[in-house]
C-alpha cells in the first residue's frame, strides 16, 4: 500500500506492507540512525519523535504514521549537535549506537518538561537502554547541555 | 504476527462489523505485542482512528477511551494515584507512548501493572456490543465473543495506592498490589504469576497472610510461588499502615 510518510519536514510516497514497522521504512528510506535494538520495543534504540511524543519505531505500525511529524536525530541538527557536543565532553560515547534515540529522547523530554529535575531525567529516561552503560555520563551531559546551551551560563 | 490487510476503520461500529465479517481477524491497540507474537493472521483491524483516544471527566468518574495510552495517564492530574503509580515503571516513556490501556485490559496479562489497580478501583469496561461490566466479571469470564472494548469507567476513588517490587526499575513485577478505599475497601493482587485478583473488605483484624489466604501464587522465572507470597504478605502490610492513615 501506498503511503506518505512525514519525516524531518519532508513528504515521502512510499510503498510499505500492512504490518510494516515504521522502522524498516525509515532506515529503507536512508534515515540510518533509526537503529535495531532488541525489536520488541524493551530496549528504547529505535525511539524517534511522532508529533513531539517519544515512541518505539521498532512497534509503530508504518501505515498508522502517515499523516504525523516524524522526527529522528537527522532533523535536529544543530540541536543535536550542541547535544553531542555535551555527550562528547562527558567522555559519554562509546559505541555510539544508542546515541541517536538518546538525542531525539533528550529532545523530546525537553520539549515536554522544560526544566526537568535530575530525577525526572533518569526517569524520562530509564527506557533508553546503553550497552555501554553511560549513563552517569548521559546525565552529566544533559545537565551541561541545559546550563549551557538552554540556559546560557558557563 | 504479520498479517495480509490493514484495515483503519473510522468510527467502532465499523470496526466491529470488520471484527465479525472478516475471517481470522485481530484488532490492534497500541500494537505493542504485534512483534512478541508468532502468529500470521488475515486482518488487522487497527483501532487508533475510531476516536477512543479521549478522557472524559465526570463527577464521580473518570472515563477513559480504550486508546488512551499509559503515558497519558501517567501524566493526567485527575487519574487515581494508584493507577498513575503503576504505570510509572513500565519498561520506558517510548513504550508507555504507544501501548493503549484498552490493549492491556483485553489480553488479561498476568504480568500486568495496568490491571491491578483497575481491579482495586472497581473499573468497569464498555464494549460496542456486550455493553457494560465489571472489570472484575471480565478478568473471570470465559466468553470469546469478539467485541471491541470501547471506554474505561474508573470510580474516582477517595484513596488509592499500589506498590509492587522489580528486579529492576523498567521489569515487569514479580508480584503487584493495589488497593483502593470508595465506600468499601479492595485490594488487588496481580503477577501471581496469574492475572489480577481481588480482595473484597477484607477483614482489617486480620494478618496480611490471613487476609492473602484465598490467594494462589504459583512459580515461574521471575519468582517461585512461595516467594512471590511472601513479598505480597509484605506489600499488604505497608499498604495497611498507609490505609490507618487514610481518614
Amino acid at each position: 500500500m501506498e503511503i506518505v510518510l512525514t519525516v524531518n519536514k519532508k513528504d515521502h510516497h512510499v510503498i510499505v506492507e500492512p504490518d510494516e514497522m515504521l522502522l524498516d521504512t525509515l532506515r529503507r528510506l536512508g534515515y540510518k540512525s533509526v537503529k535495531k535494538g532488541c525489536d520488541t520495543s524493551n530496549c528504547g534504540i529505535c525511539s524517534v519523535s511522532i508529533d513531539h511524543k517519544l515512541v518505539p519505531s521498532c512497534s509503530y505500525l508504518s501505515v498508522r504514521a502517515q499523516g504525523k511529524d516524524i522526527l529522528t536525530v537527522e532533523g535536529l541538527e544543530e540541536e543535536a549537535r550542541l547535544i553531542g557536543e555535551s555527550l562528547t565532553r562527558e567522555g559519554v560515547e562509546q559505541c555510539g549506537y544508542c546515541s541517536p534515540s538518546l538525542v531525539v529522547a533528550i529532545h523530546t523530554m525537553l520539549e515536554e518538561l522544560k526544566q526537568p529535575t535530575e530525577d525526572e531525567i533518569k526517569h524520562y529516561l530509564a527506557g533508553n537502554m546503553c550497552r555501554c552503560s553511560g549513563f552517569e555520563g548521559h546525565h552529566r551531559a544533559i545537565k551541561h547541555h541545559m546550563e549551557v546551551n538552554l540556559n546560557g551560563s558557563q | 504476527m504479520n498479517f495480509e490487510e490493514i484495515i483503519m476503520p473510522a468510527t467502532v461500529a465499523e470496526a466491529y462489523h470488520a471484527l465479525v465479517t472478516r475471517e481470522n481477524p485481530v484488532v490492534i491497540g497500541g500494537g505493542g505485542f504485534i512483534k512478541l507474537q508468532k502468529r500470521r493472521v488475515t486482518t488487522a483491524i487497527d483501532l487508533s482512528r475510531c476516536g477512543l483516544d479521549a478522557i472524559h471527566l465526570t463527577p464521580e468518574n473518570i472515563e477513559v477511551g480504550a486508546m488512551v495510552t499509559l503515558r497519558t495517564i501517567e501524566t493526567h492530574e485527575e487519574m487515581p494515584r494508584a493507577l498513575k503509580t503503576a504505570m510509572r515503571n513500565i519498561v520506558g516513556v517510548a513504550l508507555r507512548n504507544l501501548v493503549t490501556v484498552g490493549g492491556s485490559v483485553m489480553g488479561k496479562y498476568g504480568f500486568s501493572d495496568v490491571i491491578t489497580p483497575l481491579l482495586a478501583l472497581d473499573t468497569h469496561l464498555e464494549f460496542h456490543s456486550k455493553g457494560r461490566m465489571s472489570l472484575e466479571k471480565f478478568l473471570q469470564s470465559q466468553d470469546r465473543t469478539p467485541d471491541i472494548l470501547v471506554k474505561l469507567i474508573v470510580p474516582r476513588a477517595a484513596h488509592s495506592a499500589f506498590y509492587n517490587l522489580q528486579l529492576t526499575y523498567t521489569d515487569f513485577s514479580m508480584v503487584n498490589l493495589a488497593i483502593a478505599k470508595n465506600h468499601h475497601l479492595r485490594i488487588a493482587v496481580g503477577a501471581r504469576p496469574g492475572v489480577a485478583r481481588l480482595l473484597k473488605d477484607p477483614n482489617l483484624h486480620l494478618s496480611p497472610q490471613e487476609i492473602l489466604e484465598p490467594l494462589k501464587f504459583a512459580d515461574d522465572d521471575k519468582a517461585s510461588g512461595e516467594y512471590r507470597r511472601a513479598l505480597a504478605e509484605t506489600l499488604l502490610a505497608d499498604a495497611l499502615k498507609e490505609v490507618a492513615q487514610w481518614k
